[in-house]
């Protein structure tokens, strides 16, 4: 009887440690230091925040070379943290994650941001794209960056991927007069591929892709 | 342990497993792109009625929009699009001309995400395909006929939920093996 008892009790906690059915994804909701941003002194950790609670997969840190950084990641609900083994050195850092919601659905993602002050940005260099949206990136070398496209567009956003690096980069789009801008960090040189989601005032959308290449 | 301790250890182990089996199913993911008209990378000699997405869930009626693009990027045609059930569609521009041409898509999934892409065709239809190849519209050649849908990350690990259910039925094993020792 008492065992019958305990295994109800037990089949019953059982079924609330089960996920609940979950219908929204785990976005990101914001990170410290925010991507893109140009902080005075090194974190002693980066935080990323989610919509949801999420389960870490993976997590990584890279220096201004794209090389990793030991670091830990450790989540605490929908909050992942990631602490560096030795202090972040001045330049370009990025952290890149990939997390699992509660529905199954794995997500990831990245920021770059510069600590320090930001190196020049060298030479403008015009993207080639397709379908062919007039596309000016205003430096050749990795840091803060700002593409501009010759298409009225008021939101939408452009996302950066690179071979040596999980996740992605992605810049919020906005009106810049007659054209339309996005500005972020873009962290190390190499050949980087560009995929610009242009929205106008009407809502017409125009997906646009390109490479564009930076030296150290 | 005596051998009926085992015996029903091992039957909620695997009652535990079957309903993390279950529950732990990678649910919805955003709606993806199925099929188009035109279909990617194809080349159009005959206007179809519309251009349509057919996406594998039902869309929520929700700002969902169409753009069709020239290929220097310039819109030519664009309208906010109701969904019928999975399938979004925009009616064929008249005296569309030849060329090369991106459809884009934003839809707004069944779990309330927006999801964008884009699918590229050229359009060529009978007696002005020689002007197509002639027109003075270099960029077209470089057009990448490419799909540029979102790509969708895979789901989650079934395995994961799997192995939790395992690991809880040993655990109640143990303790099952444990208040018999106590109760002995």
């Amino acid at each position: 009887m008492r065992k019958a008892l305990v295994a109800a009790v037990l089949g019953s906690l059982l079924l609330l440690v089960s996920p609940a059915p979950a219908y929204a994804h785990a976005d990101l909701v914001r990170s410290t230091p925010s991507n893109g941003s140009v902080v005075a002194k090194a974190p002693s950790s980066i935080r990323f925040t989610f919509s949801e609670a999420v389960t870490l997969d993976d997590s990584s840190i890279l220096d201004s070379a794209g090389v990793v950084e030991p670091s830990r990641g450790a989540i605490n609900g929908a909050v992942l943290t990631l602490t560096p083994a030795s202090a972040l050195r001045s330049g370009i850092s990025t952290a890149t994650f990939t997390v699992t919601s509660d529905d199954g659905h794995q997500i990831d993602g990245a920021i770059s941001f510069v600590i320090g002050k930001p190196s020049t940005a060298g030479t403008p260099q015009s993207v080639v794209t397709s379908p062919s949206v007039a596309t000016r990136l205003s430096g050749s070398h990795p840091g803060v960056l700002t593409a501009t496209f010759a298409n009225k567009a008021t939101s939408g956003e452009v996302v950066w991927t690179s071979p040596s690096m999980t996740g992605s980069l992605t810049w919020p789009v906005h009106a810049k007069g007659k054209s339309s801008q996005a500005t972020g960090v873009l962290p190390f040189a190499g050949a980087w591929t560009m995929k610009a989601t242009l929205i106008n005032a009407k809502g017409a959308l125009v997906i646009t892709s390109g490479t564009a290449t930076l030296t150290p | 342990m005596s051998s009926r301790t085992i015996k029903r250890g091992l039957a909620i182990l695997a009652i535990s497993t079957t309903v993390w089996a279950f529950s732990a199913t990678s649910a919805s993911a955003h709606s993806k792109l199925e099929s188009s008209n035109p279909v990617d990378g194809s080349v159009v000699t005959e206007a179809p009625a519309s251009i349509s997405f057919t996406f594998d869930e039902d869309l929520l009626a929700d700002a969902d929009s169409i753009s069709l693009n020239a290929a220097d990027g310039t819109n030519v045609a664009n309208a906010k699009v109701q969904p019928a059930g999975k399938t979004v569609e925009l009616p064929w521009p008249a005296d569309l001309p030849a060329g090369n041409y991106q459809a884009a898509y934003r839809v707004v999934s069944a779990d309330g995400h927006p999801v964008t892409g884009a699918i590229s065709f050229a359009y060529a239809p009978a007696g002005v395909t020689a002007s197509v190849a002639a027109s003075a519209q270099p960029s077209a050649s470089v057009i990448a006929i490419s799909n540029t849908t979102e790509p969708e990350s895979t789901g989650g690990n079934p395995w994961l939920g799997l192995g939790i259910g395992v690991l809880i039925g040993l655990v109640l094993v143990v303790l099952f093996a444990a208040m018999r020792r106590k109760r002995a």
